[in-house]
């Protein structure tokens, strides 16, 4: 009966292309006009000062300021008395001199909108207009089995009165991945290449996604049906299926022991370690040493380091000085280690309660980025920066939503703790004024991203109903936003990537895969072992890096482990492990890991180097890049300090030279303490004619521990 | 003519010139560092004195009875051998040292009755590859008191035995003895994993607690670190025994001169009563409680006062949520029992009465971050909030309003401005008529980061006279005008105001010694007092002389502070030594003159 229902609604309401004879409307048509001309895009008028004293709202999210920029009587931009004379439209059809150049034809459906607009008196209709209500693009998932391979996008538009106007032309489409396919003006879409995107299809202030997948058909593809470990394994072998990849073996014990210690804890396996694992037979083994990763206190360390950083909190300035940077990250590494349920770690990061020193969760949002900006992107993968000054460009979120956002953070008050010359303590509390008795009964409306509305008392603490909502039921951007990061940290790439950029336009790779780890993380209460325990025992995480010659070119799916650059971190640690010589770092005792130091200015030439960032200024990940550098590797082939650890007086090459007497027996500790794994038999014969070529064989195992330290296979987490 | 005059120039230069913070124009002892900065009760115990011109400084001053014996002394150090009698209560006592170069800075030591095991040079404690090296640890047995050091770029670690059920207690001893450490301490398993970790122990201010009952008999480490830098006195004692403690007093002090019971509350909430008498000194509004039955804790900052005491538990009728006040000026004493709890009292006012109502907690040892507010209940009209919220030294709040016309009661309000509470949370809420007000520092500002700036300011407490001859005490005056540049930006409590003449008295001199000054003028916000030391007055025998500064209000009313020493947030010495040590009496001494006479 429904469905019947819907059918005459369609039936009575027919989709009219628009024709610019009636009424044109100031807020539908010609702003549409407008978009699809780009005269409204950041790059031209809505550029934050305009362009050539035309300054529009960045894509139209100020109408009455649009309108008064464009129609206002002094604006002399409108001529109402001879139209065709109009600044607007002589200038984007280049009949006099446009920065932007041509951007309609004269008689163009644009032209002839805006034409009529102004000969129907240039009137606006801002707030009485109708309302556009949503869009839809038809198809909104496709999928191209050729190269090159087309189909026209069309884009319906729903007005609050019922209407409904073909809008496809009007639309702007823009790609989320580069290269895939590409869309014309018109909506066409082709086919370049395989793999995934999105089209972003807007018109007005909405936004809508066509999904697509191109996949070149491979005759006699056949499925191998590859071990499944768990239900990671299997929604990652249907999206394989689909696109008729297979994945990569199953990586040997050595790389994944090196794999799962780094990415658990920061670092790689000691060598007696290594030997005990490969000596273990049982079928468990993989799965008893990633329970035993998870139990050590470097595993808190290693991850309590990224939130740290995430955090924006630093010594210096109005941040949280030395202090207050110490006890946060005691108590991050405390936190993780006890296996805080995330949510419980969310909230105290969030809404803490008290004094920095006695709660140093607090610290987590004592920095010099904005809450408004952080807590979203840190925690539901949520980028609201844009929406403080403009609408959303790429994404659904508007000025009222940051605003709204505000709200839970703006009625507490602070203030510095009792003297402290070397730390910073912040107490923070609801403003007093809120408590006084006359305004017990008081109660505020606040409203969450999601446009829910909830009411609290004016003396509560607004960032608890904030962290409610954040995990609430039913409610799952917090968890698909973490199972995401710790995907991404432990895979290379996140199921949405970046991994902090979970935008409307910006789509899983694998949905049902987001869903249900975000599922199974609820329903284990928000354990976070439990999490990084499922992906490193699922086949996907201990896949081997090598790809097959059906995943050579595939990089998004998992079909293989991604090679990863150690991070700064991982790196000095990792030397410090193989050389046996602690990194010094400007505060602390000697002999800490770098995890342990928590200060942006450590003091570490190494860190800098590899990518710690020297500031926190952003709860973005992309602070780190991962790319490799010539300071980087000039550092190691030619530096000075990794030399000197090499060679140092009680460090590994020493200590292993005089242990070892045989030659193949040292080469086998250099491979061990360095690559964490045994050598080849090649390797080992190489290795030991080196030596014995070498003027004295403490000389040759101090080159060979370089060679390793410069190989890829050390500095990658493969 | 003028060889006489140019003589009676420098003379005056060189006489005057030795002021507080000045010894001796530089030339009197000062201590850095006391190691170890703990004596046993009933043992002889050998310290060391590390400092400046301790080559003359040959008497130990403490202020109590004990056998002292100078072993050993040079310009940059010297030994004392003391015999602390068995009457001595535990605690933590001031120490200086005089002599014929004159009298030193204030530094301060903890007695005790434990073991005392020195560290400093060992060496004990480290981390390689990022692991705790348990090797590096050194044996300790408990009950004792371990003095170390150089925390600042390193760790100490302490290997120690247990039973099975055995409860310990580690407390470290540094702010609580005006040293810089900011400790962290761990405990460790045999594995080297952390079992538990403290810092920054509510009511302890830096100084750190750890009570741990160890499951499993065997053996586990302590580990001690610091979040603080260096300095003179970046040592620590670091106290390892099964020891009661005390976890809050109540009351936080009484009227001087009268009996107080006062409930010492222990480490598992277990209440001990006792009867002190609080002191009558008026010059001081600030005494320690010993706490002999609670060794594992150094003697309480307890506050004295002038006005009658009430306690708000008996004058609550029926869980009142209003409690009356109807005789005022008082100081009431109260605890914010609950979570949220706020505290409430009813004041009967006139129309144009100036009330100043100060909270007395935090500096007292209480957890209490005090929010005081003040209203008209009838017009529900918000008076005046008791703290300025962006202030960080000034937990305890403090407020001042003219009651408004036709308002006859206004409500004070009390509660934790993170809405905590419990028994940690005891105040007392002095109420009085406010006015035109004004504090008084003894010595000069300085800055501390110029030269030697932190040594001045370390003997601004001090004075010391050649026999025959005079020194003048800067007197500065902390007025806060409105309207004018603050005195002191930091401070946002009510005691402000008085711009009139103040004079200056001194109280409490020995036979031999006199003082005199002009006083500070009106407007001026610092004078001199200047003492004078007979030929005949009596050399090397410290005495306490207290400075106030006496004023009239307008409207009659009289006024008398008692000179402190100041103390400055930028300080590293000064802002580690408790504030309870800020001297409300001048420690003089009378030494020879450089002839000998």
């Amino acid at each position: 009966m429904i469905r019947v229902v819907c059918l005459v609604c369609v039936l009575a309401c027919p989709v009219v292309a628009v024709e610019p004879t009636g009424a044109i409307s100031f807020t539908n048509d010609v702003m549409a006009v407008l978009g699809k001309a780009g005269c409204n895009s950041g790059a031209c008028h809505g550029h934050n000062s305009g362009k050539a004293g035309f300054k529009l709202s960045l894509r139209g999210y100020d109408l009455r300021a649009d309108f008064a920029a464009l129609a206002d009587a002094d604006s002399g931009r409108v001529d109402r008395k001879d139209p065709a004379d109009s600044l607007i439209l002589q200038m984007p059809t280049a009949q006099l001199e446009h920065g932007g150049g041509k951007r309609f034809e004269v008689g163009s459906e644009s032209y002839r909108v805006l034409l009529e607009w102004i000969r129907q008196g240039a009137k606006s209709d801002v707030g009485t207009a109708t309302k556009l209500k949503r869009i839809d693009v038809h198809p909104s998932v496709f999928e191209h089995v050729q190269i090159p391979q087309s189909e026209t996008l069309k884009v319906t538009a729903h007005f609050e009165d019922g209407r409904q106007r073909d809008v496809t032309r009007m639309a702007i489409y823009e790609v989320s991945t580069e290269g895939v396919v590409e869309v014309d003006q018109a909506g066409r879409v082709v086919s370049r290449r395989t793999g995934e995107t999105a089209v972003l299809v807007r018109f007005l202030n909405k936004k809508t996604l066509s999904k697509g997948l191109v996949v070149r058909r491979k005759n006699g593809f056949a499925w191998a049906a590859p071990p499944q470990h768990n239900f990671i394994d299997r929604f990652v072998d249907d999206k394989l299926k689909k696109i008729q990849v297979l994945p990569s073996a199953v990586c040997t014990d050595a790389e994944f022991l090196r794999r799962a210690s780094l990415d658990i804890c920061g670092v790689p396996p000691d060598p007696d370690e290594v030997v005990a694992f490969l000596s273990d037979t049982s079928a468990d083994r993989r799965t008893r040493k990633i329970d035993e990763l998870l139990s050590r206190e470097d595993y808190g360390d290693a991850w309590a380091m990224r939130w740290l950083e995430l955090s924006g909190t630093n010594e210096s300035g109005d941040s949280a000085r030395f202090k207050g940077i110490w006890t946060l990250s005691l108590w991050l590494r405390r936190a993780i280690n006890t296996n805080l349920p995330y949510d419980r770690l969310v909230r105290q990061l969030v809404a803490g309660k008290g004094s920095s020193i006695h709660n140093p969760a607090i610290t987590f949002t004592v920095n010099q980025l904005k809450r408004v900006e952080t807590v979203p992107q840190l925690f539901l993968g949520i980028r609201l920066q844009c929406a403080e000054c403009h609408d959303h460009p790429f994404d659904v979120w508007t000025q009222s939503n940051y605003r709204s956002m505000a709200e839970f953070f703006g009625h507490l008050g602070s203030k510095e703790g009792p003297i402290d010359a070397y730390g910073r303590e912040i107490r923070r509390f609801v403003k007093p004024e809120s408590r006084v008795p006359w305004k017990a009964g008081e109660r505020v409306e606040l409203t969450h991203l999601d446009g829910s509305r909830v009411r609290v008392p004016v003396a509560s603490d607004r960032r608890d109903a904030l962290v409610d909502w954040m995990f609430g039921p039913g409610q799952r951007l917090t968890a698909r936003a973490i199972v995401n990061r710790v995907w991404g940290r432990m895979l290379g790439r996140g199921i949405v990537h970046p991994v902090d950029d979970m935008r409307f336009s910006n789509p899983p790779i694998n949905e049902p895969l987001l869903s249900a780890l975000a599922d199974d993380l609820v329903v284990h209460r928000w354990d976070l072992k439990h999490l990084v325990r499922t992906i490193a025992r699922s086949r996907t995480y201990q896949q081997s890096s090598i790809p097959n010659k059906s995943n050579r070119n595939e990089h998004e799916n998992f079909s293989h482990a991604a090679l990863r650059r150690l991070s700064a971190e991982q790196l000095a640690d990792s030397v410090s492990r193989a050389t046996g010589v602690d990194e010094p770092y400007r505060v602390g005792p000697p002999g800490l890991r770098a995890v342990h130091v928590p200060y942006v200015a450590a003091g570490s030439r190494l860190l800098r180097l590899f990518g710690r960032p020297t500031e926190r200024a952003s709860a973005c990940e992309c602070v780190r890049s991962p790319d490799s550098t010539l300071p980087q590797v000039m550092h190691l082939l030619n530096g000075e300090a990794l030399w000197k650890k090499i060679r140092a007086a009680g460090g590994t090459v020493e200590r292993l030279s005089e242990k070892h007497t045989e030659a193949g027996d040292l080469v086998a500790a250099l491979y061990l303490a360095v690559l964490s794994r045994p050598p080849s038999g090649d390797e080992s014969g190489t290795g030991v004619r080196y030596l014995a070529a070498s003027k004295s064989r403490r000389e040759g195992a101090e080159d060979l521990a370089w060679a390793l330290l410069n190989s890829p296979e050390f500095l990658f987490n493969h | 003519m003028s060889l006489r005059l140019l003589s009676s120039a420098v003379l005056s230069v060189l006489v005057v010139s030795v002021a507080v913070g000045e010894t001796m124009g530089g030339r009197g002892p000062l201590i850095n560092t006391v190691d170890p900065p703990a004596l046993i009760i009933g043992k002889q115990t050998t310290i060391q004195l590390v400092g400046r011109n301790l080559d003359r400084a040959t008497h130990l001053l403490l202020p109590f009875a004990a056998k002292v014996r100078r072993s050993s002394g040079s310009v940059e150090s010297t030994q004392f051998v003391v015999t602390v009698p068995e009457s001595v209560d535990t605690g933590v006592y001031p120490v200086r040292v005089y002599g014929p170069s004159g009298l030193s800075n204030l530094r301060l030591i903890c007695v005790g009755r434990d073991q005392v095991i020195q560290t400093r040079a060992t060496g004990n404690g480290r981390y390689r590859g990022g692991r705790i090296d348990l090797a590096s640890a050194l044996a300790v047995k408990w009950p004792c008191r371990v003095a170390g050091g150089r925390l600042s770029q390193d760790i100490d670690l302490f290997r120690f035995s247990v039973r099975a059920g055995q409860r310990l207690v580690f407390s470290t001893q540094t702010r609580q003895l005006g040293l810089t450490p900011d400790p962290v301490i761990r405990l460790r398993d045999a594995r080297g994993r952390t079992l538990a970790l403290a810092h920054d122990t509510p009511t302890l201010r830096k100084d750190e607690r750890l009570d741990y009952t160890f499951q499993k008999a065997g053996e586990y480490f302590v580990e001690l670190q610091s979040f603080g830098v260096a300095g003179w006195t970046n040592h620590y004692v670091l106290k390892i025994g099964s020891h009661e403690y005390a976890r809050t007093v109540y009351p936080l002090g009484g009227r001087r001169g009268e009996v107080v019971d006062v409930a010492v509350i222990g480490r598992d909430g277990q209440v001990a009563s006792r009867k002190v008498r609080v002191p009558s000194d008026t010059a001081r509004d600030r005494w320690r409680l010993p706490l002999p039955d609670h060794p594992g804790s150094l003697s309480w900052a307890m506050a004295s006062g002038s006005l009658p005491e009430r306690h708000e538990k008996r004058m609550r009728g029926d869980g009142a949520v209003e409690i009356p006040v109807t005789e005022w000026p008082v100081t009431i004493n109260g605890r914010i029992e609950e979570v949220g709890e706020e505290d409430r009292f009813r004041l009967a006012v006139q129309p144009g009465q100036v009330i100043r109502a100060q909270v007395a907690a935090w500096y007292l040892g209480s957890a209490l971050d005090g929010l005081l507010m003040a209203w008209d209940p009838v017009s529900e009209t918000l008076l005046a909030t008791g703290d300025d919220l962006r202030y960080r030294a000034n937990v305890d709040p403090g407020l001042e309003f003219t009651v408004p016309p036709g308002v006859t009661s206004v409500v004070l309000s009390l509660r934790d401005t993170l809405g905590r509470g419990g028994v940690t949370f005891p105040y007392r809420l002095t109420i009085e008529p406010g006015g035109p007000d004004f504090f008084l520092w003894l010595g000069r500002r300085q800055n501390p980061f110029e030269n030697s700036g932190w040594e001045r300011m370390d003997s601004n407490d001090t004075v010391t006279i050649a026999r025959g001859g005079q020194v003048s005490v800067r007197i500065t005056a902390r007025r806060n005008i409105k309207g004018r540049k603050p005195d002191d930006g930091y401070y946002k409590g009510p005691v402000r105001g008085f711009d009139g003449n103040i004079r200056l008295v001194a109280s409490g001199l020995p036979v031999g010694v006199t003082a005199e000054s002009d006083g500070i003028a009106s407007g001026e916000t610092a004078g001199e007092i200047t003492f004078r030391a007979t030929a005949g007055a009596v050399t090397l025998s410290p005495f306490e002389v207290a400075v106030f500064g006496e004023a009239t209000r307008r409207d009659g009313t009289r006024l008398r502070r008692v000179a402190e020493r100041m103390l400055f947030l930028s300080d590293p010495q000064m802002t580690h030594m408790p504030w309870q040590w800020r001297s409300q009496k001048l420690v003089g001494v009378v030494v020879p003159r450089e002839d000998g006479r």
